[in-house]
């Protein structure tokens, strides 16, 4: 059964990119398009046609797509993304000066435990906030690295979310009430998460400013494969 | 050998410098970036704090592979020979970009 916050497509049936487009820009839902090919060049190309990809030092030989998979080198991980833990909900390049708001992750391999994709999406949240909480949100700054700003941010009539606890705590000298600060908001985001186990073969897209994402843990054998790519929407 | 770094400073702006580093152009870039580590005084990884669990990431390593000012490269094979890595630092020096930034987060 597709969950009602899921669009489904089947690449062999075809895909109407004005159509993804669409329902990107509108940002509601998940979108999972089912047996999309698992080669990087046909994958970007793809995401050309509705997006720009944001291309990035670590990814794959110059392109826009990285590899999410375990690698480890003795006690430490070459990235949190090449790691088997779990990802708390998040947004992604939180401290970028401009945010990519859109997401591709294709599944070339799941884990056969753990692995599931969480999501929590910014609409349940909002109307599930007092308005105290939501102006505290909007108005307090922090540090996103060298990056400043809220949380929560009202731009053209649409409110957006930026979130990455590990990054806020890591990168920057947090106080104590700013930590029980970000504890309650990560467990007010927890409360509305969903989760959805991919299969290979299946791309999911969705909106990095409206949507947090975030993954379950899994055994660190496992060959879990994600393929992702960060775009801009066109 | 002289060799340039880059490193993000504080503020998130790229600085370099030139550093001498004792080792032959034979040995691996993988010992030279340990040198380098350890003559910079700077880490081969960082912290990053994941529910409250301190977790080790490795710092990433480029190699500038073109003049272009954004033309890095990773390095595939950390077991290759410096004297085989192109060198399009200043005045004509192995150049190493050291990334320290919270891509390493996510
Ligand atoms: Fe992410």
């Amino acid at each position: 059964m597709v969950p009602d916050w899921v669009i489904e497509y089947d690449y062999h049936q075809g895909l109407d990119a004005k159509e993804i487009s669409f329902h990107l820009e509108k940002g509601i839902n998940i979108l999972r398009i089912k047996n999309f090919p698992c080669e990087d060049l046909n994958y970007e190309k793809f995401i050309q046609v509705i997006g720009t990809p944001v291309h990035e030092l670590r990814n794959n030989n110059g392109t826009g797509v990285f590899d999410v998979k375990v690698n480890k080198k003795a006690e430490a991980f070459k990235s949190l993304a090449n790691s088997n833990l779990s990802l708390p909900l998040h947004t992604d390049c939180s401290d970028f000066e401009k945010i990519p708001d859109g997401l591709g992750l294709l599944c070339v391999n799941n884990s056969e435990q753990g692995g599931e994709s969480t999501f929590a999406f910014l609409k349940t949240i909002l109307q599930e906030m007092n308005p105290l909480q939501l102006e505290g949100l909007l108005d307090k700054k922090w540090h996103f690295r060298h990056q400043q700003g809220s949380i929560i941010t009202y731009e053209k009539g649409e409110y957006k979310i930026r979130f990455d606890r590990v990054l806020m705590q890591s990168f920057s000298n947090l106080k104590n009430h700013e930590i029980d600060h970000l504890d309650a908001l990560g467990e007010l985001f927890e409360k509305y998460k969903v989760n959805m186990k991919l299969e290979p073969g299946d791309l999911i897209l969705f909106r990095n400013d409206l949507t947090l994402h975030g993954r379950e843990k899994f055994p660190q054998g496992e060959k879990r494969l994600f393929k992702r790519i960060r775009f801009h929407l066109k | 050998m002289q060799i340039e770094y880059w490193l993000e400073d504080e503020s998130g702006k790229m600085v370099s410098q030139v550093v001498d580093i004792e080792i032959e152009e034979q040995a691996s870039i993988k010992e030279l970036i340990e040198k380098l580590h350890e003559k910079i005084g700077v880490s081969m990884y960082t912290e990053l704090i994941v529910d409250k669990e301190n977790i080790k990431i490795y710092l990433s390593h480029y190699v500038k592979v073109s003049p272009d000012e954004h033309g890095w490269g990773g390095i595939d094979d950390s077991s290759r020979m410096i004297k085989d890595f192109p060198k399009f630092g200043t005045n004509g020096l192995l150049s190493i970009y050291i990334e320290n930034g919270p891509g390493l987060g996510n």
